[in-house]
């Protein structure tokens, strides 16, 4: 289970592509080594994040164009790979391309399932008979690491009446992807969702239907002792986490500069090199990435000290060139030693950028007010503080927003005090507009809390047993970890725990859960799987070794986080995927309510 | 009692505790804080202290207090122990099969239940569903505990990347849809026979009379009808393409092979009327009576819709293209991907005898006097292959590219290329200083090309005469290339593209004689 590993399966398999010798008159000799890649939108991103270029190079990948540039050279000789989403963009454009083909063969890959209508207009276009492959391979989402996908969807466009309903075609895409996800890993898992979800239970339903329609077809993979699982959570009910400001470095970047499939754009940094205005983030590609990517800021300065240091003495050795010896090593070192500092060049600059924008939004205090509101409840120290924070005049309206919010999730029942709250913000100058979003998002949250409740004493047992949470001790380790090591590097905030990291996202009681075979029966629902046929009691149902965890409205990096050290713990034994509809940033999230 | 037999289908995984010092019972996940304690709650509240304890496992160390042993008891009565290793009476010997530390009360000492193996207990933790032959049964199974190897040898554990190949059923729909589309162009292709033969015979028959030549155009247009029957243009409204309405500006024309009525709008082309000796060479695979009409003074033109056009010539010309020679870039690509082949067969030969006699160094054996004077003749060999290379990547570079795509790909190459040289001159080009201290005649290797060629002669085998004559002809072939390049060159007064193809030539030229000189009587001239 690990998506680096389905990436390269599938790239290997669309490069190095071959077919039976073609009959008639045209002999395969006379087609060129040479081979054209054409990719569309989706795909072109899809491919980009899992393969370098000099990997397509050696596969003879000499010419890369999207199949909707209809400006192409005509080549005949050439072979042509064509790796598209079967959506109707894209079979349009393969139809024109078909009936008039710019190359002499094709070999067409779709990353999901291809309707029988769509294969017939391909047939009725392919004249010339210049199709000699079509296959359907099945990665129709984004490979963010070897555990973390993302289907890169606004919430805007998936949902409607207050992000409690699915959009038709949203659903559609949803449902589609994650058939390709569990197509990709060969699983078909029981599907376990929150019940307290509209959305996750409509999804769980579709697509348990889907998987019953390819049965046989797709779906025939060998019955595990220990079936699999998906588990379908809904961001609402985990709305803390996407609001506190987050501090690891992948989280940051997204939160602070944004990284879209693996790119980060630099363009807003000041006097920034012109070679660094998008740079590339991948934790497969970038050793120092990967090493870094859930390390909180403070280990991260170290660890960029560390990497400048090794650097400049690199530098330095490679400066006295004396002897030939030297020259022979230089030369040898030197496409790592240029990619190096490369390297070091970027990670400095975001680093530096990060570093910028937290000063430049009073992140240091907010985020201290922040985590204490999400984990005392009735604190009049911390009620005083955010007080203090909402009326900073430099602080930006969108984190006071952010704040009562929080303070909302916690303290619902608290009229009085929010009240009070809304009053001040209105004094600060907050706009209606922006308002709103709060009143939405209370709106929201208070229909669901209200919910919860009812259920609540339906089910009366099943509160969470926080005292067995595996990770909150891993995160109180860690926390103790950090706080020493940012006590070295930056000797600030010398406190006796870490402030900035006291909440832990629901999905770690979760994981907990799981590993201990006590995920609630009562919280989730079951369907589908292979032990559907059979009622399921408690009993029969098995620790499930591989998991894969989906949730509706966007993870968090944070979340993802949690997924590693949980895998990193149970190597070996159980095996978890994240992924959502998108990566949310904290401004993501809140934007998702307006 | 089910218990007794198996595991509890509801285990929880061990490593948890471990972390954390507590212990979970496997049954009930009830927290305890030492195996005493756990013991005792599952053989008072679970009953496993009932049975019954034939406690002859593993040597000396039953009655282990620990919680695996007890199971082991209970399970041996029922699961095969065929695969199960015997621990050896030398305690020293009985190491775990995974970590290899030698196994004794503290680590304990385990069958895994599917392999047999012995493994201390971290090692054999994790959990599978075996039947009563111990072997791996996910359905009907119960569960047992065994090492990490079998459960990672489940079949579908670590299986991913589902595929399904549709090409089948793609080629079949195609079949049946191209039958019926092979008719229709037979039928068009009988259409535009007819149609040129008894136009040409008509012309052939009035050529002469300047009077009959207006008679002619009448008896072509009425010719025409005969061999398509026309559509009634009086009933149609609309081009039947681009569904315009006709009138004043957008005329009512007829399709001469499919007879359909539409309009000669120039931005939709729908219909464009082609001269009848265009219309004869590009399909002269059909069988007309006349070949060649070109030497006729006709001028007739036939209007053809878009579709008959595509039907007809589409395909025609998709074939000529592919018979076409290839682009300049690409035929050099072959020459470069013939020469990767080379040096990709010799590097591992030449990385194998050098391994050896860096070994033989270690060992201070001094090498062997063949091995060495292979290495030197592997190595001069893939050296000349990777300049050959790097002169024909060379040569691609300062091809002129005739689109954008050419250009792009070019760029590709030298890319690709000079990768590919970097990565393989490496290991050469260490080669020297390795030798060197070895060697204590060092002038014998580090200048071969000074050695009499007649030496060379002497040790050149058939196989190596081939190749390099096959060098050769590439050679000459690349320098007659660039001759003509040059003089192209010239004519379009690009001097300085001349003097680097110059450079190019005369280096081809050192080669080639080099190669002569070696080949001496051997080579074909």
């Amino acid at each position: 289970m690990n998506l680096f590993n389905v990436a390269d399966v599938y790239i290997d398999r669309i490069v190095n592509s071959t077919s039976k010798a073609r009959q008639g008159a045209i002999n395969v000799n006379e087609q060129s080594r040479i081979k054209v890649l054409l990719l569309d939108k989706e795909t072109v991103s899809t491919i980009s994040m899992c393969a370098t270029q000099s990997e397509l190079l050696d596969h003879e990948i000499f010419l890369i164009d999207t199949i909707e540039n209809a400006s192409r050279d005509v080549m005949r000789h050439l072979k042509c790979l064509v790796y598209v989403k079967p959506c109707e963009e894209s079979i349009r454009c393969l139809v024109q391309e078909l009936q008039n083909p710019k190359y002499g063969e094709y070999h067409i890959f779709f990353n999901n399932m291809v309707s029988k209508s769509q294969l017939e207009r391909l047939a009725e276009a392919d004249n010339l008979e210049v199709v000699v492959k079509i296959e359907e391979i099945f990665q129709d989402y984004q490979i963010l690491d070897q555990d973390l996908f993302s289907f890169d969807l606004e919430s805007g466009t998936l949902f409607k009446e207050d992000l409690s309903i699915w959009n038709a075609s949203g659903l559609n895409t949803c449902v589609n992807s994650l058939l390709s996800v569990l197509l990709s890993l060969k699983v078909r898992p029981d599907i376990r969702f929150d019940k307290n979800s509209k959305l996750c239970n409509k999804l769980a339903r579709e697509l348990n239907n889907d998987i019953e329609k390819h049965d046989k077809a797709l779906f025939d993979f060998p019955t595990m002792d220990a079936p699999p699982m998906l588990i379908i959570l809904d961001r609402q009910n985990d709305p803390m986490t996407p609001l506190l400001q987050p501090w690891t470095y992948r989280s940051m970047i997204n939160e602070y500069i944004g990284i879209k499939r693996n790119i980060v754009d630099l363009s807003g940094i000041p006097d920034i090199d012109k070679d660094l205005i998008k740079v590339t983030l991948s934790s497969k590609q970038d050793p120092f990435f990967h090493d870094t990517v859930y390390l909180n800021f403070g280990e991260l300065g170290d660890k960029v000290k560390q990497y400048v240091n090794n650097y400049k003495k690199a530098t330095k050795s490679n400066s006295k060139i004396d002897t030939i010896e030297d020259i022979k090593n230089f030369i040898e070192k030197y496409p790592e030693f240029r990619k190096l500092s490369g390297n070091v060049a970027k990670h400095m600059a975001i680093v530096s950028e990060l570093d910028r924008q937290l000063k430049l939004r009073d992140i240091w205090e907010i985020s201290e007010v922040e985590q204490n509101l999400s984990v005392h409840k009735d604190n009049q120290e911390d009620y005083d503080n955010l007080i203090k924070i909402l009326e900073t005049p430099q602080v930006k309206f969108f984190y006071k927003i952010k704040l009562a919010c929080i303070f909302l999730l916690r303290h619902s029942e608290n009229n009085v005090k929010i009240n009070q709250l809304v009053e001040i913000l209105k004094n600060q100058g907050v706009s209606m507009e922006e308002l709103s979003l709060f009143y939405k998002f209370k709106k929201i949250i208070e229909a669901k809390l209200k919910r919860d409740l009812n259920k609540g004493q339906d089910e009366g047992n099943s509160v969470d047993n926080k005292d067995n949470d595996l990770l909150s001790e891993l995160a109180r380790k860690f926390n103790t970890r950090m706080e020493s090591a940012k006590n070295l590097s930056q000797g600030r905030k010398a406190q006796n725990d870490n402030v900035y990291m006291q909440h832990i996202p629901d999905i770690s009681t979760m994981l907990t859960d799981l590993s201990k075979n006590k995920l609630s029966q009562v919280k989730f629902g079951i369907i589908g799987g292979t032990q559907s046929k059979e009622a399921i009691t408690p009993a029969s149902v098995v620790v499930p070794q591989d998991v894969i965890i989906f949730v509706v409205g966007g993870v968090t990096y944070e979340e993802a986080r949690l997924v590693r050290q949980f895998n990193e713990t149970m190597k070996g034994k159980m095996r978890v995927i994240l992924g959502g509809t998108s990566v949310i940033s904290t401004s993501d999230y809140l934007s998702s309510f307006s | 009692m089910v218990l007794d037999n198996v595991i509890s289908p509801n285990p929880s995984f061990t490593s948890v505790e471990s972390e954390f010092e507590n212990i979970n019972c496997p049954i009930c996940s009830k927290e305890f804080h030492d195996l005493q304690r756990l013991n005792k709650h599952l053989d008072t509240d679970h009953k496993l202290g009932l049975s019954t304890q034939s406690s002859n496992e593993i040597t000396s160390q039953s009655r282990d207090t620990s919680l695996s042993l007890q199971r082991d008891s209970n399970e041996k009565a029922h699961i095969s122990r065929v695969r199960w290793k015997k621990p050896s009476r030398n305690l020293k010997e009985n190491k775990c099969h995974g970590c290899k530390r030698i196994m004794n009360k503290s680590t304990g000492m385990v069958n895994c239940r599917s392999c047999g193996e012995l493994f201390c207990r971290i090692h054999c933790r994790n959990i599978i569903k075996l039947n009563l032959e111990a072997d791996y049964d996910p359905i009907d199974g119960s569960w047992y505990h065994c090492c990490n190897e079998c459960f990672k040898k489940r079949p579908g554990y670590n299986d991913f990347g589902q595929v399904n190949d549709l090409t089948t059923d793609f080629v079949s729909v195609r079949s049946s849809k191209n039958e019926d589309k092979k008719l229709r162009q037979l039928q068009l292709e009988n259409r535009l026979i007819r149609l040129i033969d008894g136009i040409t015979e008509i012309y052939l028959r009035n050529k002469d009379s300047i009077v009959a030549a207006f008679r002619m155009n009448i008896e072509i247009s009425r010719f025409e009808t005969t061999v398509t029957a026309w559509k009634d243009d009086t009933a149609v409204s609309r081009c039947n393409i681009c569904l315009k309405q006709f009138g004043l500006l957008l005329r009512k024309h007829h399709c001469r092979l499919c007879g359909e009525v539409i309009c000669d709008d120039g931005t939709t082309a729908c219909s464009s009327p082609i001269p009848i000796n265009v219309l004869l060479r590009t399909t002269q695979d059909l069988p007309y009576k006349m070949k060649n009409i070109d030497s006729l003074d006709l001028e007739h033109e036939l209007r053809l819709c878009r579709n008959c056009i595509q039907i007809i010539f589409v395909g025609r010309k998709f074939k000529q293209d592919l018979l076409q020679k290839k682009a300049l870039i690409l035929e050099k690509y072959e020459s470069i991907h013939n020469l990767s082949l080379v040096i990709d067969k010799l590097l591992p030969q030449f990385k194998d005898i050098l391994s050896k006699i860096e070994n033989g160094k270690d060992t201070n054996t001094l090498p062997v006097e063949s091995d060495i004077r292979e290495l030197t003749r592997l190595r001069e060999k893939s050296l000349r292959s990777l300049s050959t290379y790097n002169n024909v990547s060379r040569q691609i570079g300062i091809i002129n590219p005739t689109n954008g795509s050419e250009k792009r790909i070019q760029e590709s190459i030298k890319i690709a290329s000079s990768k590919y040289i970097n990565e393989k001159m490496l290991p050469l080009k260490t080669i020297p200083a390795i030798l060197n201290p070895l060697m204590n005649k060092p002038q014998e290797i580090d200048l071969p090309q000074t050695k009499k060629f007649s030496d060379l002669f002497n040790t050149l085998s058939i196989k190596e005469i081939k190749s390099l004559r096959e060098e050769l002809m590439v050679l000459k072939e690349q320098s007659f290339m660039i001759q003509t390049m040059i003089d192209a060159a010239k004519t379009q007064r690009k001097f300085d593209e001349v003097t680097t193809l110059e450079g190019n030539l005369k280096e081809l030229h050192d080669r080639a004689t080099e190669i002569q000189g070696k080949l001496g009587s051997e080579g074909f001239e």
